[in-house]
Parts: structure tokens; C-alpha cells; sequence
């Protein structure tokens, strides 16, 4: 930093003055940090003493969404402490007077605001992660923490660049609040709003999608109301960039204004009468621009609405009034009152000119319509297993042949008059959405980048399955060019969900099973992957949400293209079927022993649904077996034996090599036909228990228990569909 | 040394300081006089480098002022409206001065406070007005500056105060050749303390002198003759008023003294005394041969 810039004097006396909020800030966020961990260690505590089985869990960090606390409270409070003497003219003089530039009051300030965030982020992590590391049951994912940390700090820098611009340009509390609201939220809004006028007026047009500055993913304060990259998912990186470079802007421009300001502007509503005129002219524009929206609706849609027209008429009040209440908020004088209708043509201006603007842009856009010669490329996004494998979020074709196909299915959309053709489409009024009517089942939907003279309009094409097939081909070709192996991004226990379809897993477990499939992903083609005619034993979900990646959703099937990971599932499964039931002494297996029993003292079999599946190097098998009115008696003796000898195998389990696994449903019914309570099961009373189990086997066992299953595994694919039916 | 030339200042519509012209010496207690509005905040805070000039340029020590940290070093002001943090105590305020001026003395500080009989661990929101100026100006003192500015120097200080003030301000004056600028609305207050006095009216310096040099070279004569005279008698003496009644004349007379005496007796009156005036004759006189009225309330009347 250049010499002169920071004062140490300055940064001590400024931090100084800052300790009130810099303290309850630390005492707050001690609080939190502590109260938190404790928390879970004691609800962890309550249910170990219940008999629960306790496995090592990730530390939820939905705590460190707390920090964002800082941004929106506890910064603007420091900020508003270093600099409240802007606001008041003995205070502004007296530090003018100070022997002190102005550059370096400004930065030498923010200096100390830094230096408490600092403070406070380690008091608000350092309770928290020491806690957490002397706990042996709670496991921390650094890099996630680390991420959220500065993703938070960036929301502070943006925050912190708001506000010292609003104060550096005002001389009040009011209007230094107002403005800097109006900076926070009025850009945004004023693109809010065209984009859901330019979205309703044109119809299958897409705004702010991708990488476009209209996307408000972009701005980590709207991305925190609105949801991450809420139009479309953008990558963890772009968000904390462009809200760094707007906050520091903010700053800059802050700074600028901090050394120009006159420091007989404190006690004024704004530095500068032009700074005033913004002000007023920002929030009123607004809400002219809504009514714009409903004019321009009104009079291009055709319909000439009168009351439609009267609302119009109605927002325009309303906004001339906000544009004169501003000054009556700020100002409270007269005069200035006066100003303000003098410059009331300036905001009359503006609206008419954004009026006459926007028209002319939607009535052209709604007439537009692709041709194919005019294209000069076409970007594709989220295409399918293109996107959800390969984590490609746009693909870019240039294609003839493409072009005409998009051509042709926009002509289909839009009329000549940039009209929905009725005959094509039905509108959902409770969706406000188009369905194609021709070949309903069939048809696609993909977001379309449409590229003409350097400039590309995004719009929703519906495609019948066979063009929708084209376009695939077209961009896996793209795709293939660029590499054919699945690389998944880093693990991370809040962002990147996995799941296996039939085994239970736990935390510690899903993060070793991502780990092993990530690195094997990256050894395999992805086309091995998906289209495989291999059996599989089971298949992975995985979806990795946008806050660290785009978001997908993958399925992997696994199979002997992945062993390693094929092999640690099996492993994993069986480990987590021998844990103890929630809220119960008993294991799992303790029950299915439990239900032998009561068959050979009852001689009376309880009803039993279950999933099965075997599988190691040779046996692989899976079925759904329901055996509710299907077991004879002799069946049932036979039934009995078989899962007898399964049980007592599993105890001697050194050379078995095959898993059985289990996801069992057991109840009884009663004479009506209705479930009934089973007795001795569970002290709770339950009817029902359902219980995941693990048998480890020799493959002769596997193979007798299979070949009795496959009596009572549904024949066709209609009792499959009866059955689903039936538990739907 | 500080130079003033063309200095002029407005607030959006309103002039406050239009074209002032002035020069004020190194090691001198400089006295600035005007009415309420008349600029002397203004003119304060712009030689302190809080405000910009719009025209006009400020030298002190031939560097401008505003923005230059180093000369502001060298300056302590006093407002007129004082700030203090929230909540401070002397103590407290006195960390801050130290953490901005490197010449702050610590040991002056607590002597002075000593003197002034001043708690310093006291919150200074629980001190009566004239006790929050005497903070002010310890310290401001305490920064030893080269330029001390004091605006409305002595309001709200009793008697006492602000003998003990003055006293304070004159012996820094002496033994560091600082240089102090004083303003009130009360001559009577600058008086005694002050070298040189200027008057600010409208936003403009209309008069400045030095006092003694205002005292000795402006005086009254009262004189009579036997035979019928009238003023052209007197063509030689720069007169600024003159008043017969019968046969004594008044005037008020500028030039040396002696001379005039010796100018006067050659005419052989039949009475010649020559009377000293006191500063607010002076003023008043001088306004008047440059065509204003002088303030009643400047005679600090009102305090009588």
C-alpha cells in the first residue's frame, strides 16, 4: 500500500471507537459458537442414552450461514461508526481539521473495519472448530467451511462498499439509509423488472440465464434472498468474483466521494443537488417502470384494457408521489420541494424514454423469428446426460442442419405476428406456461442460445422427440471431442448429495463411496457408464448443488465397469446393516431372528415384503419378493429353514463371500386382513417393523435362498406395475 | 506567516467571505471582530483547511493549506461548536489528539488540566459549557502548536477563565513564537490580548491594524479658540469627526501626536487637550470615516 495511505494513529483510534460494536459482535457470535456444538453434542447424548447407534457425523454447516449475520448487521454498524461524522457539522470539522489526509481517514477507517471482521470471524469459527475438534464424533470438511467463510467475506466487502458510498454521498441518517438501499437493490430491480416485462411480453423468452450480467446469481446479497444462481446455476467462483470487483468499486467510488465532499455537506441530505436528483428520480422510476410493463402489455398484446389503462395511470401517481415523498423524507424543506417540481420533467423524461425504448424493443423481439441462414451458432444447455455426466452446461453447435430444425420448431412456436400459435399449444393458466399439443408424451424442452450478428437471444424451444434426438447427437459430438471421462467435483457433505438406491449409508461412508467412484469415473469412458447392458447391483444418485458446482443430477449404475466402488458399497452396506435400530437395543438381524422364533413357537409365518439382493464377483441378483398370500405351508416350512441356515451362517462368516441384503418389511395381519400389532417386537408397539439386514454367505447358500426367491418374484412386468400402483 | 488573497467563500447561494485580503504575522496574537454572520467561522475553518476556498488562495507558511497534512500539524483549532467523541472523558480525548498530533504533550495536558481544576476520567457530556470550551483549548494547547485558532474564544468562560486563558495564550505566544488568532463578536474580549485586530463585516475585511498603533495614532482633540472659526481652520490634520459647540471643537484626529499638538498651538487656542480613545472609539471612528455603522453590540455593551 502506498506510504501515506494507512495511518497506524488513525487505525488505532478508529478501531478504538469501534470496540462496542466490534465487542458485541464477538460476545454475540462466542455465544453462537459455542451453544451451537453443545447443542448437538447434547442431543447426541439424549439419543445415545436411548440405545442409538452414534456414528461420526459432518458438522452441519448451515451454522456458518450465521456469519452472513455479519454482513448484513454488524458491518454496516461499523461502518456506521467510522463514519457518523459525516452526518453532523462540528463533527465533520473537527476531523477535517485533523492533521490527517482524507484518503487516509478513509482508508485507515476501513482498515479497522477489517481488522474487526477478522476478529470476529475468529471468535465466530474459533469456539466452534475447537469444540468440534476435541469431539470425536463430529468431523469437519474444511474446504466446505472454508468456502462458506469467504463467500460470507465477500458478502461483507459488497455490503461494506454499499455503505460507505451511501454515506460518503449523504449528510444524514435518513438519507444516507435510503440510498444505500437504493444502491443495494435499485440496479437489480430496474433489471428485475424489464427481465419479467421482457419474459411476460415475449413469449419462450429467457433472460439472465448463463453467464449474462441480467443474472442476479451474480450478486451474492440478492443470491442469499433468492437462492443460489437462481435463474441459473453458476459456478461457486463467479458469484464471489463479480460481487468482490462491484464492492470494490463501491469502495473506490466511496473513497472518491469521501475526499471531494465538502465538509459543510454534514447535516445535509446529500453532497451534491445532482446526487439528489438520482435519488429521487431511481425509486420513483421503479414503479413507473411497472406501469410501462402493463401499458406495453396492454396496447401490444391488443387488448386495450380500460382498467388496465387505469392501473397504468394509477402507478404513475404512485410513482410521482414516491418521487416527491423522497425529498419530503430527506429534505423536510420547502424549498426544496419547489426544486423538485422544477425537475419533475427530468424524471418525466426518463420514463417516456424508457417507455418508447422498451416498446420498440419488445415489439421487435416478439416479431423476430430464427432463420437458418441468418445463425451464426447455437448454444445449448443442461442437455441431458451430456449435462448431468459430464457437467457440460452449454454446448456450442454450429450446424446447418441444427439451424433448420430450430427454425423450424420456432415457426411452430411463433406466428408472423409474434404471437403463441393457439393451434399448436395450450396455455396453463395455473402454471403460465405453454404444453405442446402435438405429441404431448414426446416432445422436449431445451433452453437455446440463437446467435445473429454477435448477439444471441435466449429462448425456450419445444422439440418432438426425433429432432430432439438430432440435436443430442449433435452436441455429443461436440462434447466427445473435448474428452469422454466423468470428472465429479470435490466432495463436500453440505453440496454434493449421494445416495445409493438400495443400501443405507452413512455420512463417513457416502464420503468414502464418492471418493472411490470419483476417482474410478475418471479411468472410465462415460458412454461405458450409461449404456451398459452389464447387471448392476444397484446405481448411485448423486446431485451436486450449485453453491459449489453447477448443479446435476447424475445416476451411475454400478457394475463391474466400476469394481472398486462396486465392491467398498458392498462392504459399506454390510457394515451399516448390522447397526443397531434407532431407538432400540436390538440390531437388525436381532429381529429377523426374533421373527424365526415366532414362526417356530406360533408355527404361524408373520407377513413379510422385502428386497433382496446377492452379489459378489459370480451371483448377482436382485428382486422384490412379497409373500404376503403366497407361501403353502410347506413353502413356508421350506422358507424357514432357508433363512434359518442364512442366519447362522452369517455368524460363521469367515469364508462366505456372498452378501445377502436385505431391506425387510415385517408385520402381521389381522382376521379383517389388516395390519396388526406384533407382539414382543418392539416395545414401542409398532405393527410394522421395517429392518435392513446384511448376511454374509457361501455362494450354495446364496444360491438355494435365490432359487426359492425366484418363486415369489413377480412373473411379469404387470404385476410389477400392479404393485407399484398399489403402494403409490 | 499566513497569507490571504482574494479568499472567497459561498454556501450554495450565500456568500460568506468575499475577496478578503490579509496577512498575519508570525509570533502575534491576531484579534478577529464582526458581528453574527459576518465570517469569522468561515474564515477560521478555511485557513484550518476544513473548507475549500471557491476563489482565492490560502498560504501558511507559504504551503497551501487544505489537504496538507504536515502544515495542519501544525495547527490546533478551536470551533466554535465543540466535538467531542460520545461519551469521552478528558483522558480519552486526549488519546485521540496524541494518535493524530505527533507534538501532543501528555505532561502539558495533565498540568493544564491541573490548573483548570478539571477531572479527567469525568465524562465531558457531564461538564457545563464553559468547562467543555476550557477542554477544547487544553487540548488544543497540549497539541504545542505552531498556529492556535480559538473561535469564539471565551464563550461561556467566567472572569477568571478567561484572565487564565488569555494569560496561558500569551505566554505560549512568547516563549514558542506561536502565532494565535482570536475571534469574537466582543471587542472588549480581544483587547488586552490581541496585537493586531481586524474586522470581518458581510464577508469582507473592512479594517485591520495593529492596536497599538490604532491606540497612538488616533486620539481626540478638544480645543477652543476666541475668535470664530470653522472646521477649514484644521485643513492640515486628518480629521475623521468633527463637532463645534460654541467655541470648543471635538475632533478626532489621526497622525502622530506631538505634531499635532505643536500644529494646533500655532493657531494659539485657548485650549488644547489632547484624549486617548478606547479601541471601541477607535473602531467606531474608523467605521465611520469608511462608511459603516458600528455595531452597538462589538462595543460589548451588552455584557455591561
Amino acid at each position: 500500500m502506498k506510504k501515506g495511505l494507512l495511518s497506524k494513529g488513525v487505525f488505532k483510534e478508529m478501531f478504538c471507537q469501534m470496540k462496542v460494536v466490534g465487542v458485541l459482535a464477538c460476545v454475540v457470535y462466542a455465544l453462537a459458537g459455542i451453544l451451537f456444538p453443545v447443542g448437538l453434542i447434547v442431543e447426541r447424548y439424549q439419543y445415545k442414552s436411548m440405545g442409538d447407534v452414534i456414528e461420526p457425523q459432518f458438522f452441519p454447516t448451515e451454522y456458518f450461514y450465521v456469519i452472513y449475520g455479519l454482513a448484513f448487521v454488524f458491518v454496516p454498524l461499523l461502518i456506521d461508526v467510522a463514519f457518523s461524522f459525516l452526518e453532523k457539522r462540528n463533527a465533520s470539522d473537527y476531523y477535517h481539521a485533523l492533521p490527517i489526509k482524507r484518503v487516509t481517514l478513509y482508508v485507515s477507517s476501513l482498515a479497522a473495519v477489517f481488522a474487526w471482521m477478522g476478529v470476529i470471524y475468529v471468535v465466530a469459527t474459533g469456539f466452534t472448530l475447537a469444540i468440534v475438534g476435541i469431539d470425536s464424533y463430529m468431523m469437519l470438511d474444511m474446504v466446505v467451511i472454508g468456502k462458506l467463510l469467504l463467500k460470507s467475506l465477500v458478502a461483507c466487502v459488497f455490503i461494506m462498499g454499499v455503505c460507505c458510498l451511501g454515506t460518503s454521498l449523504t449528510g444524514t441518517k435518513i438519507s444516507t439509509a435510503l440510498v444505500i438501499v437504493l444502491i443495494l437493490i435499485g440496479p437489480r430491480s430496474i433489471i428485475g423488472i424489464i427481465q419479467a416485462m421482457i419474459e411476460d411480453q415475449i413469449p419462450f423468452a429467457v433472460t439472465g440465464y448463463g453467464y449474462s450480467i441480467t443474472n442476479h446469481g451474480y450478486n451474492i446479497i440478492i443470491n442469499v434472498f433468492f437462492g443460489n444462481g437462481y435463474v441459473t446455476g453458476l459456478s461457486y467462483a463467479a458469484p464471489l468474483i463479480y460481487s468482490t470487483i462491484v464492492g470494490i468499486i463501491y469502495l473506490s467510488l466511496g473513497g472518491f466521494a469521501f475526499i471531494k465532499r465538502k465538509s459543510e455537506s454534514a447535516g445535509q441530505s446529500t453532497v451534491h443537488p445532482a446526487i439528489q436528483v438520482v435519488c429521487r428520480i431511481v425509486p420513483a422510476f421503479m414503479c413507473a417502470l411497472i406501469a410501462i410493463w402493463l401499458f406495453i402489455g396492454n396496447t401490444l398484446g391488443g387488448e386495450n384494457d380500460p382498467m388496465t389503462y387505469f392501473g397504468v395511470v394509477v402507478l404513475l401517481i404512485i410513482s410521482l408521489i414516491i418521487y416527491f415523498v423522497y425529498d419530503l423524507i430527506t429534505n423536510r424543506k420547502f424549498k426544496s420541494f419547489i426544486k423538485s417540481v422544477k425537475q419533475l420533467p427530468i424524471f418525466l423524461g426518463f420514463v417516456v424514454a424508457a417507455a418508447i425504448v422498451l416498446m420498440i424493443y419488445v415489439t421487435n423481439e416478439k416479431e423476430w423469428r430464427p432463420e437458418a441462414e441468418d445463425i451464426d451458432g447455437l448454444e445449448f444447455y443442461k442437455v441431458d446426460y451430456l449435462y448431468s455426466f459430464l457437467g457440460v452446461e452449454k454446448i456450442e453447435v454450429e450446424d446447418d442442419e441444427i439451424y433448420k430444425i430450430i427454425e423450424k420448431a420456432y415457426s411452430r412456436q411463433i406466428g408472423d405476428d409474434g404471437e403463441v400459435l393457439e393451434e399448436y399449444y395450450i396455455y396453463d393458466e395455473e402454471y403460465d406456461t405453454y404444453y405442446m399439443k402435438v405429441n404431448y408424451a414426446y416432445h422436449e424442452t431445451l433452453l437455446v442460445g440463437i446467435k445473429e450478428n454477435g448477439f444471441s437471444r435466449y429462448r425456450q424451444i419445444h422439440l418432438l422427440k426425433e429432432e430432439y434426438e438430432e440435436i443430442v447427437k449433435a452436441c455429443a459430438k461436440v462434447v466427445e471431442d473435448e474428452g469422454d471421462k466423468i470428472k465429479l467435483p470435490r466432495y463436500d457433505n453440505m453440496y454434493t448429495w449421494i445416495h445409493s438406491a438400495h443400501m443405507v449409508l452413512t455420512d463417513a461412508g457416502r464420503n468414502r463411496v464418492y471418493n472411490c467412484l470419483k476417482s474410478e469415473l475418471e479411468t472410465v469412458g462415460w458412454k461405458d457408464i450409461i449404456v451398459t447392458d452389464e447387471s448392476w447391483i444397484d446405481y448411485i444418485s448423486i446431485i451436486i448443488d450449485s453453491d459449489t458446482d453447477k448443479d446435476r443430477d447424475i445416476q451411475i449404475p454400478v457394475t463391474d465397469k466400476i469394481p472398486k466402488t462396486k465392491a467398498l458399497l458392498l462392504e459399506l452396506a454390510y457394515e451399516t446393516a448390522n447397526m443397531k435400530e434407532d431407538f432400540s437395543e436390538l440390531q437388525a438381524k436381532d429381529y429377523v431372528e426374533k421373527w424365526i422364533e415366532n414362526y417356530n413357537s406360533l408355527k404361524r409365518a408373520t407377513q413379510l415384503d422385502f428386497y433382496y439382493l446377492a452379489t459378489n464377483a459370480d451371483v448377482d441378483k436382485q428382486a422384490f419378493v412379497s409373500m404376503d398370500n403366497r407361501l403353502s405351508e410347506s413353502k413356508t416350512e421350506e422358507w424357514f429353514k432357508i433363512i434359518s441356515k442364512v442366519v447362522e451362517e452369517d455368524k460363521h462368516s469367515s469364508d462366505n463371500k456372498v452378501i445377502l441384503y436385505m431391506n425387510m418389511d415385517i408385520h402381521d395381519i389381522d382376521e379383517f386382513g389388516e395390519y396388526a400389532e406384533l407382539d414382543d417386537y418392539d416395545e414401542y408397539g409398532y405393527d410394522f417393523i421395517s429392518v435392513t439386514v446384511a448376511y454374509m454367505v457361501s455362494e450354495e447358500t446364496a444360491k438355494e435362498f435365490i432359487d426359492f426367491m425366484d418363486d415369489f418374484k413377480w412373473s411379469t412386468e404387470e404385476e410389477e406395475e400392479v404393485y407399484y400402483e398399489y403402494i403409490e | 506567516m499566513i497569507s490571504v488573497k482574494g479568499l472567497t467563500k459561498k454556501f450554495d447561494d450565500y456568500k460568506a467571505l468575499e475577496n478578503v485580503n490579509c496577512t498575519i504575522p508570525e509570533g502575534c496574537i491576531y484579534g478577529m471582530v464582526g458581528s453574527n454572520g459576518a465570517g469569522k467561522s468561515t474564515f477560521l475553518r478555511l485557513i484550518s483547511g476544513v473548507y475549500k476556498p471557491d476563489e482565492g488562495e490560502i498560504l501558511v507558511d507559504d504551503e497551501p493549506i487544505y489537504e496538507n497534512q504536515a502544515m495542519k500539524g501544525q495547527i490546533a483549532f478551536v470551533s466554535d461548536d465543540i466535538f467531542f467523541l460520545n461519551n469521552a472523558t478528558m483522558n480519552r480525548m486526549a488519546d485521540m489528539y496524541a494518535r493524530f498530533y505527533k507534538s501532543f504533550d501528555r505532561e502539558r495536558f495533565n498540568t493544564l488540566t491541573e490548573t483548570f481544576k478539571l477531572n479527567p476520567k469525568k465524562s465531558i457530556n457531564t461538564f457545563s459549557k464553559g468547562m467543555k470550551r476550557q477542554v477544547a483549548i487544553i487540548l488544543a494547547l497540549s497539541c504545542k502548536p505552531k498556529y492556535l485558532f480559538l473561535d469564539e474564544t471565551f464563550d461561556g468562560l467566567d472572569p477568571v477563565m478567561r484572565g487564565l486563558v488569555k494569560s496561558i495564550i500569551c505566554s505560549d505566544v512568547e516563549e514558542r513564537k506561536a502565532t494565535a488568532i482570536l475571534t469574537s463578536h466582543s471587542l472588549r474580549e480581544l483587547e488586552d490580548t490581541c496585537d493586531q485586530l481586524a474586522l470581518l463585516h458581510k464577508g469582507g475585511l473592512v479594517f485591520e491594524s495593529d492596536i497599538e498603533n490604532m491606540k497612538t495614532s488616533l486620539f481626540k482633540v478638544q480645543t477652543a479658540f476666541s475668535e470664530e472659526y470653522d472646521e477649514s481652520k484644521f485643513e492640515g490634520l486628518e480629521r475623521l469627526h468633527f463637532s463645534k459647540s460654541g467655541s470648543v471643537c471635538n475632533m478626532i484626529v489621526k497622525g502622530d501626536r506631538q505634531v499635532v499638538a505643536d500644529q494646533i498651538k500655532t493657531m494659539n487656542p485657548i485650549i488644547l487637550d489632547i484624549l486617548p480613545l478606547s479601541l471601541e472609539e477607535v473602531f467606531t471612528y474608523e467605521m465611520a470615516a469608511l462608511g459603516y455603522t458600528f455595531d452597538v453590540e462589538l462595543l460589548g455593551k451588552e455584557e455591561q
